[in-house]
């Protein structure tokens, strides 16, 4: 079993990684430390004296050896090997582990390389089984040459059908790139607007959560925001103050979390280019680290794409090619792009639906029923009632101040979320139109269904409405609240394509 | 609110709401009534035991006799959707799909077509074995949540409904569980 070509590679051997990999170990744990102990350092920078300074520059010297000399043990008991047909791995610094992966078992072979790694051009290589998690090998650092043979000999020896085989060689096939068809490229202008229509609300939440985290710490050690803030106000304007107060927090972490979500974006998006290879996508992005994802069309089980308040005005969309992962559904896998233009939308639809796709501009939007807006506005009255009455039995009236315009905005994003969502069926796709401020569309290929829910609660029996749920082998579409008799025949008409379709879903 | 689509008219489609739904073996309504009643005996004694002993200092009596009444009323609120809902569970076999109803308050109706079922297995557990009785689990590439699952049915039948269906889906003897 020797290879012909490149035999000075020998894969059956047992081989470390690149010392690279020592760097790379030492930074997860380092990462993994700092993450683990944040609270206590941050309080530990501000709260500490200049006494403590010498007591932590001791404790971080020690930890950085300890970290080390860790890394460098688990770097020297780390080795690889081919065996018949299996990839052997040994691991483990105090528990030994040895992994035994049959190539059969193989799902997929992917690549990435962060900034180190392109430094000393050696790859990361991730393979994924279908089985369970544990079953996951990552070769932090090897060499590119030590990489693409093992990759080719896993490849060749396998002995799978061949559909199995063409996905990975989309995954792998960069390095060929003859045939690689350039669909988008995300320039330097566009990359800018993606950062800035990025949602500001999630980091914006984070942070606010991390500040509330962090703010009982910080008071422990004297230094209370809040109440420092308040003796630099005149004390008589009370409101006036709490609102002042409120607008200012809110305006700063409003300015952080925008800066915050435009560089992560930034990061996560630089160089976003995404290729048609074979009968797949092949999606690349990152700045500090560069990922790889592939996506072949059989897998793609169903497309969406949308678009936030921002983005909306940028006129750029989101995409989510939602895949099945394997046969034995669990981890699902999605690629996702920003910041295409309609055009780009469009011939991503057309490759993966072909003439199909042709069948969505003449589709019959049909609405839901408005139940959905009353249904989704009494739940949040209930969330909201609460602190209402609290105020008012306190006979603070402050907390108003928030609460009814949170309640006003809601109850707008409930009637716009009933506006939007919609659907609609063709000869061969289902598609689900949603949002409240911003656009989605998901769409589908009828064969792709798995299954199908209707479900019925004692408030939608009243009114004769049933949601369905139509499960694929990633994510369910779920059109709510239609008339039951609506739902039955739907239901019917799915089952009816499916069954009468000889198409494989993946 | 109807269809409308030019190729195939929805008054021609095979419908599931027209089928004859098969009812579930008397015997499950007992499994599901005895396997209640050992909950709710545990259930009893627990909280029986809780007001004897009072172990919680500070909580007063009333709080433990609360506790045991808000027991007794989740058991009978139990045993009213065991009875009342076993009436509404049943399935229906068809040449391309099963269809699975249940839900007294809130229901529910499952259809899984044949040509996606990637395993079929059957279960059984002690008290069912004494009915004679097996749970039918056809599981999909939709994941855990649309599985479907059908119990209550005789142990001879659901082999048989599993060989039906294995014939469907061409799946081979040898993924038996």
């Amino acid at each position: 079993m020797s290879q012909k070509k490149s035999s000075d590679i020998d894969l059956h051997a047992p081989q470390r990684q690149s010392y690279v990999a020592i760097l790379i170990i030492i930074y997860k744990l380092t990462q993994a430390t700092i993450r683990q102990s944040l609270p206590a350092i941050i309080v530990i920078l501000i709260g500490g004296s200049m006494k403590k300074v010498g007591v932590i520059a001791i404790f971080i010297v020690v930890l950085g050896v300890v970290l080390s000399i860790y890394s460098i043990i688990s770097f020297y008991k780390y080795y690889f090997y081919i065996k018949d047909d299996k990839l052997v791995v040994h691991k483990g610094v105090l528990k030994k582990t040895v992994l035994e992966i049959p190539f059969d078992r193989i799902q997929s072979i992917n690549n990435e390389q962060n900034l180190i790694h392109r430094i000393f051009s050696v790859i990361k290589l991730n393979v994924d089984t279908a089985g369970s998690a544990k079953e996951e090998v990552q070769l932090y650092a090897i060499k590119e040459d030590v990489a693409d043979h093992l990759r080719e000999y896993i490849l060749n020896n396998k002995k799978v059908s061949v559909e199995s085989k063409e996905i990975i060689e989309i995954e792998t096939s960069d390095k060929q790139s003859e045939e690689k068809e350039k669909i988008f490229r995300l320039s330097v202008l566009q990359l800018l607007k993606v950062g800035i229509t990025a949602n500001h609300l999630r980091s914006f939440g984070l942070i606010l959560f991390f500040f509330f985290s962090v703010s009982d710490d910080l008071e422990e050690i004297g230094l209370d925001i809040l109440s420092k803030a308040e003796e630099y106000l005149p004390v008589a304007q009370v409101i006036l103050q709490s609102v002042f107060m409120i607008f200012f927090l809110g305006v700063l972490f409003l300015g952080v979390s925008f800066i915050v979500s435009v560089v992560s974006t930034i990061l996560k998006y630089y160089g976003l280019t995404m290729y048609r290879i074979g009968d797949g996508f092949i999606i690349e992005s990152g700045l500090l680290n560069r990922k790889q994802h592939a996506a072949k069309d059989s897998k793609i089980q169903i497309l969406s794409w949308s678009q936030n308040l921002l983005e909306r005005v940028a006129g750029i969309y989101t995409v989510i090619m939602q895949q099945a992962s394997s046969v034995s559904a669990g981890n699902i896998k999605n690629a996702r792009a920003a910041g295409l233009s309609y055009n780009d939308v469009s011939s991503v639809s057309r490759y993966i639906f072909e003439e199909n796709y042709s069948e969505l501009a003449s589709i019959d939007w049909k609405p839901i029923n408005s139940y959905y807006a009353y249904k989704l506005i009494v739940r949040w009255t209930w969330i909201l009632v609460i602190p209402i009455l609290v105020s008012f039995l306190d006979n603070n009236y402050k907390p108003l101040l928030f609460v009814v315009p949170i309640y006003i905005i809601i109850i707008w994003s409930c009637i716009l979320r009933y506006r939007k969502k919609q659907y609609g069926l063709s000869d061969h796709l289902i598609a689900v139109r949603g949002g409240a401020f911003g656009h989605e569309l998901s769409l589908m290929e009828l064969h792709k269904v798995q299954n199908i829910k209707i479900t019925q609660t004692p408030f939608q029996r009243r009114r004769k409405l049933s949601s369905i749920s139509i499960h694929t082998a990633s994510t369910t579409l779920y059109i709510p609240e239609i008339y039951t008799e609506e739902s039955l025949a739907l239901k019917d008409y799915l089952l009816y394509k499916v069954e009468s379709s000889d198409k494989p879903w993946m | 609110m109807t269809f409308e689509n030019d190729q195939v008219p929805i008054s021609e489609l095979p419908r599931v709401s027209e089928l004859i739904l098969q009812g579930l073996e008397k015997g499950y309504l007992s499994v599901m009534l005895l396997r209640l009643s050992i909950f709710s005996a545990a259930l009893l004694l627990a909280l029986v035991g809780l007001y004897i002993f009072q172990p919680i200092e500070g909580l007063p009596g009333f709080a433990y006799v609360a506790l045991l009444l808000l027991g007794i009323f989740y058991i009978v609120w139990r045993y009213i959707v065991i009875v009342k809902g076993f009436d509404n569970k049943a399935y229906a076999l068809r040449d391309k799909d099963i269809v699975y109803k249940t839900g007294w308050l809130w229901k529910s109706m499952t259809t899984t077509p044949f040509a996606r079922v990637q395993h079929i297995s059957i279960e059984q557990g002690p008290i069912e074995r004494k009915w004679n009785l097996a749970r039918l689990k056809l599981y999909t590439a939709g994941g855990s949540t649309s599985d479907l699952s059908i119990p209550g049915l005789e142990y001879n039948t659901a082999q048989d409904l599993k060989e039906f269906i294995a014939q469907k889906t061409r799946l081979s003897e040898s993924e038996e569980e």
